[in-house]
């Protein structure tokens, strides 16, 4: 399969078409979807008046955290239906029968959760140039480093959508099953490890934990030496985690293709 | 060329198909007969390359399910029984998505889309929203795709489900075009007496077994080797019986009720008109005299028992 195959001519484009119609075209939820797009609009507008306006007192991340935040909800809303949502409608087996094999699927599918990632976080990118003059430690390394662990955590998180969208046969079900993993690995799983585990140790548990990961990049003296010391900091350089989600993103995606299922459960004969 | 060979389907405990054996040649038009449950679905979604068999195979014009399902894709149009369409996209885009799946070529598309929107007569509908059509319509539509890649085969599950008389007409009347285009067209339905009307050959299944398959006319006259005459008689037909039942090419006369009579008969048309004329010439008072053809309905009745697995 060639990337030309798999992005370029991958007819699952239409799904661009069918996300640009929600919002800017005359359907069922036309006047819902343009309000939402409005509201959107306006919060970034005040968003950029505020950085513009206190850029003196911001850093950027805050701003990259804030990204962070959005994707965390954003990449999930947008990819939980991938494929239940085609199982709930009933236009998946579809589909399957159509000679476009598992991959041009799966990729096509997560083709335009990524290129949302992506806008998104393009939009933020004024925002964080702006806010360098308020905090005088932040280097262009630094906000480098912080972005890869963000736009990693984006990828693998688009990669556990697709995936748990393709195990699930409601879309609902998927969406709760997603949060339901966020808040284990973002949330219960910090707090098990402060718990359980000695400080020290604790950087070498919660070194994929992007908002974790983040914060040692950025500030390694103050947020080391809270937790206990530094001996852990070299995990702390972003392209690590960068490797490592995309790795995970892969090594899910590729799990993904091989056990897609049709409406019953069943894998057909392979493709 | 469609040969489907010993297909079998075992989930667990449960076998839902059971060696299903039949081929069918270009213009077929097949009428799959079965209850809820009986494997018909199972069967068609084997063939579809949606199902893995547990065991036998199927190749249509060479191409097998199982070691080259991509060249099986390329040639079958599949419709089942509960089919979703996409929300905010036109009925061409729709149709252009899946000619772009199929790889009709950039240029040929056009042209390939207008052909299927005339076929299913949806040409007025080009550029409405599929979620704005109507049952029938969304059907209609849904066949339209399954046509954009001019496959050999088509596989329609219960496709007339849910379609009022006139949607379910118009639908036969496609299907027939279809298998006049040199289609082999597989259609499962419950609505017997409409197969009858359209289906050069049917096949009973029941509980995963083939019971019968094969041409309609075939079929009926394997369940009824005899012809049967109702006749209908002023006297009482107690009298009448005995004396039918002594006349040439009668096999045996049984009382229906008081005035009529179900004749099992071995002659042909002259034969027949020569019975009826002899009973004139006994004075029997003849009020109604015709021939009761089998159908479908009767088919099926006579050879399944009605259980599910």
């Amino acid at each position: 399969m060639t990337f030309r195959e798999l992005v370029i001519e991958n007819p699952l484009q239409i799904e661009f078409k069918r996300a640009f119609r929600r919002f800017f075209g005359v359907s069922r939820n036309g006047t819902l979807n343009a309000a939402i797009l409005v509201l959107c609009v306006m919060v970034y507008s005040i968003l950029m008046l505020v950085v513009i306006t206190y850029r003196e007192f911001m850093s950027p991340i805050a701003i990259l955290i804030l990204q962070l935040i959005m994707l965390t909800f954003i990449v999930p809303a947008n990819l939980h239906g991938a494929i239940a949502a085609e199982r709930e409608k009933r236009t998946w087996d579809m589909l399957l029968v159509a000679p476009i094999t598992n991959a041009q699927i799966v990729i096509g599918k997560m083709i335009g959760g990524v290129l949302l990632l992506l806008f998104v976080s393009a939009l933020l990118i004024p925002a964080t140039v702006l806010s360098f003059a308020g905090d005088n430690d932040a280097t262009f390394g630094k906000v480098l480093a912080a972005e890869a662990v963000v736009l990693g955590f984006a990828f693998f998180l688009a990669a556990l959508s697709v995936f748990i969208s393709a195990r699930t046969k409601r879309a609902f079900a998927a969406q709760l099953t997603i949060y339901a993993v966020l808040i284990l690995g973002l949330i219960v799983w910090p707090i098990f490890t402060s718990v359980l585990v000695p400080y020290r140790e604790q950087g070498y548990l919660l070194f994929m934990h992007p908002y974790y990961a983040m914060a040692r990049i950025w500030d390694p003296g103050s947020f080391g030496s809270m937790v206990g010391g530094a001996s852990d900091q070299a995990l702390f350089t972003g392209w690590l985690q960068l490797l490592v989600f995309l790795g995970a993103a892969a090594v899910l995606t590729q799990i993904t293709i091989q056990t897609l299922t049709n409406s019953d459960g069943d894998a057909g004969p392979r493709r | 060329m469609l040969e489907v060979k010993e297909l079998w389907k075992v989930y667990g405990p449960l076998t839902a198909v059971k060696g299903v054996s039949f081929s069918l040649k270009p213009g077929d038009i097949f009428g799959f007969i079965g209850s809820n449950g009986a494997g018909k679905t199972t069967t068609i979604r084997m063939i579809s390359t949606l199902l893995e068999p547990t065991h036998g195979t199927a190749t249509i014009n060479g191409a097998d399910i199982i070691r080259d399902p991509m060249g099986v894709r390329r040639q079958i149009g599949y419709m089942p029984d509960f089919f979703g369409l996409y929300d905010d996209v036109k009925v061409w885009e729709y149709l252009d998505f899946f000619a772009t799946i199929y790889e009709v070529p950039a240029k040929q598309r056009n042209s390939v889309i207008d052909n299927v929107l005339e076929l299913t007569d949806l040409t007025v509908k080009r550029d409405a929203f599929v979620q704005s059509l109507s049952r029938g319509t969304q059907q209609r539509l849904c066949l339209a795709r399954c046509l954009v890649h001019d496959p050999a085969l088509l596989l329609l599950d219960e496709p007339a489900s849910g379609l009022d008389p006139r949607a379910r007409a118009e639908l036969k009347e496609l299907i027939i075009e279809l298998g006049r285009m040199g289609k082999i067209v597989i259609v499962s339905s419950h609505i017997l007496p409409e197969l009858a009307d359209f289906c050069n050959c049917v096949g009973i299944i029941e509980r995963g077994e083939m019971l019968a398959f094969g041409p309609v006319n075939q079929i009926l006259r394997q369940i009824q080797p005899t012809r049967v005459i109702a006749i209908t008689v002023l006297d009482a037909a107690g009298e009448v019986r005995a004396r039918v039942a002594d006349m040439p090419h009668v096999l045996g006369a049984h009382l229906a009720d008081e005035h009529h009579l179900r004749v099992e008969f071995n002659g042909d048309h002259e034969q027949q008109s020569e019975l009826l004329a002899a009973l004139i010439q006994a004075n029997i008072k003849v009020v109604q005299f015709h021939e009761e053809h089998a159908n479908l309905e009767d088919v099926f009745m006579r050879l399944t028992t009605g259980a599910v697995q």
